[in-house]
């Protein structure tokens, strides 16, 4: 008998249940973590980020795994040495380690990498002007800023907070990694979640600020764009903005070094792995270990509840300033813009420029805007690190 | 710079000064982007549209097989068709049936459909 009860307390049933208040419990997280696996594969909601995302969630909250449990170190005598030293006496567990890779801020830029690989700079290149509107749809970021600081966070929580406006996952987790690595399980969600919902959130604000007529403005072919200007782009890119804000180097270094690899056309082989092998595996590392930061004690706290509420004003607004931005830019060209495609200025490539497209295909289905919100989509790309960059420098 | 308690005057700042730096380096982009079409672009059409005549080839390439399909050589159109669906589908040839051919008539240019296409690829 006192076998079995042994064996009972030695698995993580009674742990489930032994806990200070309901609102810690595992079990929760739990739930939410099958809630999220539904959506990331019923719903197919970013399924690449959030299966692994989830099942990382569910992996750290169940008890005694001790997946995340952090080495232990302590002073021991050597007697080789006769002296005491500092040593690590148990391992840490299997995420621990691969979260030291999120944590360093390491995944997030060879995710970006990987982003570079497959963004066609072309439409920007095209079109310069869209460039604007990916800087205007950055504005969301730094509102939510100031309202999380209302709010109560500090200078660099707020910072990870607003970012999620930004609309880009490796982003935000960057800044969050290198700020308030605490938040980085509910940021995670709440910047994945939103840019899933991009086709819901989008529209009402789009068309709330747009008349019919702006929505069904037939925007003039973009000029073709060399191959020499494609190979140029990156590495004048790179140059000067890593020379104006070098703490965004590590984000639009590997960004640009992506998309160099993917136009100069001579190393087709990196060029692959990058866009298929590296970038896939470094997302498996980071989605699963970003879960890992979901504990119940981190996760289950109102300040998660701001966060995704904060997210999703971040979110709002910069599609709202982008697309009054592009508002702007419409009764400047003379009603050549189509003030739809601001709204693509958060980054979330390509989900917002196909909602553009979409919005735009409704009032005219004879409208193609794809190409044309693409340029500021990729801006926004470039956008949102150069907002992390000036975000780190303030607070790192 | 900033510790982690920050004041509003300090938010305030720190969004202000944010939104200026992003929107100076993305003006500068722009501006670096109009210089490309001034200068790469240009010289471009002054040595006889290099890339124009590399695109253009490859859209007279597409364009080719219109001819060959006019020489009645019926059965080595369905031979190309089927092996190129075969490599796109990666499927084998033996599980393609070709029925019907039908030519559709290009009702775009070939420079909008060249621009499609590398956004595609």
């Amino acid at each position: 008998m006192d076998i079995l009860q042994e064996f009972w307390t030695s698995t993580g049933f009674p742990s489930l249940i032994n806990t200070d208040s309901i609102f810690q419990s595992p079990i929760i997280m739990i739930i939410i973590a099958f809630a999220l696996l539904y959506l990331a594969i019923k719903k197919e909601f970013e399924p690449l980020l959030l299966v692994p995302i989830a099942f990382g969630m569910l992996l750290v909250n169940l008890p005694l795994g001790g997946l995340m449990a952090e080495p232990v170190k302590e002073w021991v005598f050597n007697e080789e040495l006769g002296e005491m030293v500092y040593t690590t006496t148990q391992n840490g567990g299997l995420l621990y380690y691969l979260y030291q890779g999120t944590k360093l801020g390491i995944y997030p830029p060879i995710i970006f990498l990987g982003v570079g690989a497959m963004t066609d700079f072309g439409p920007l290149i095209a079109n310069p002007k869209s460039v604007l509107l990916g800087a205007a749809a950055q504005f969301g970021i730094f509102f939510t800023f100031i309202g999380a600081i209302l709010m109560g966070f500090t200078g660099p929580e707020a910072a990870s907070i607003g970012i999620i406006g930004g609309a880009d996952g490796p982003t935000a987790l960057f800044l969050t990694s290198q700020l308030a690595s605490d938040l980085l399980g509910p940021v995670a969600v709440a910047a994945y979640s939103y840019m899933a919902l991009v086709p819901i959130i989008q529209p009402p604000i789009m068309k709330l600020l747009t008349t019919e007529k702006q929505r069904k403005v037939k925007m003039k072919q973009l000029r073709p764009v060399s191959k020499r200007e494609k190979i140029i782009f990156p590495i004048v890119v790179a140059v000067f903005c890593i020379l104006l804000l070098p703490s965004a180097a590590p984000l639009i270094g590997l960004l640009m070094f992506g998309n160099l690899v993917k136009e100069c056309g001579v190393v087709e082989r990196l060029s692959n792995t990058i866009q298929n092998a590296l970038t896939n595996a470094v997302t498996i590392f980071l989605g699963i270990t970003v879960g890992a930061t979901a504990s119940a004690e981190s996760f289950l706290s109102p300040e998660t509840l701001k966060i995704i509420v904060l997210g999703l004003v971040a979110f709002a607004i910069g599609t709202a300033t982008g697309v009054i931005f592009g508002n702007i830019m419409y009764k400047a060209s003379g009603g050549k813009i189509n003030p739809l495609i601001g709204a693509a200025g958060v980054s979330a490539v390509p989900m917002a420029a196909r909602v553009v497209q979409k919005v735009g295909q409704q009032e005219n289905p004879s409208n193609f805007l794809l190409m044309h919100a693409m340029g500021p989509n990729v801006a926004g790309v470039i956008g949102s690190a150069v907002a992390a960059g000036i975000l780190l420098q303030f607070f790192q | 710079m900033l510790g982690d308690k920050i004041t509003i005057g300090q938010a305030l700042m720190v969004t202000g000064l944010s939104m200026v730096i992003v929107f100076f380096i993305l003006l500068a982009i722009n501006f670096i982007l109009h210089g490309f079409k001034v200068f790469l672009y240009k010289d471009k059409k002054g040595k006889i549209n290099k890339a124009k005549t590399e695109t253009l080839n490859e859209a007279t390439a597409t364009k080719e097989y219109i001819p060959v399909k006019q020489n009645n050589d019926d059965e080595e159109i369905v031979a190309v068709i089927t092996a190129a669906l075969a490599a796109s589908l990666s499927r084998p040839a033996s599980d393609i049936r070709i029925r019907k051919i039908t030519r559709i008539n290009q009702s775009s240019s070939i420079w909008s459909r060249v621009g499609r296409l590398e956004q595609m690829n």
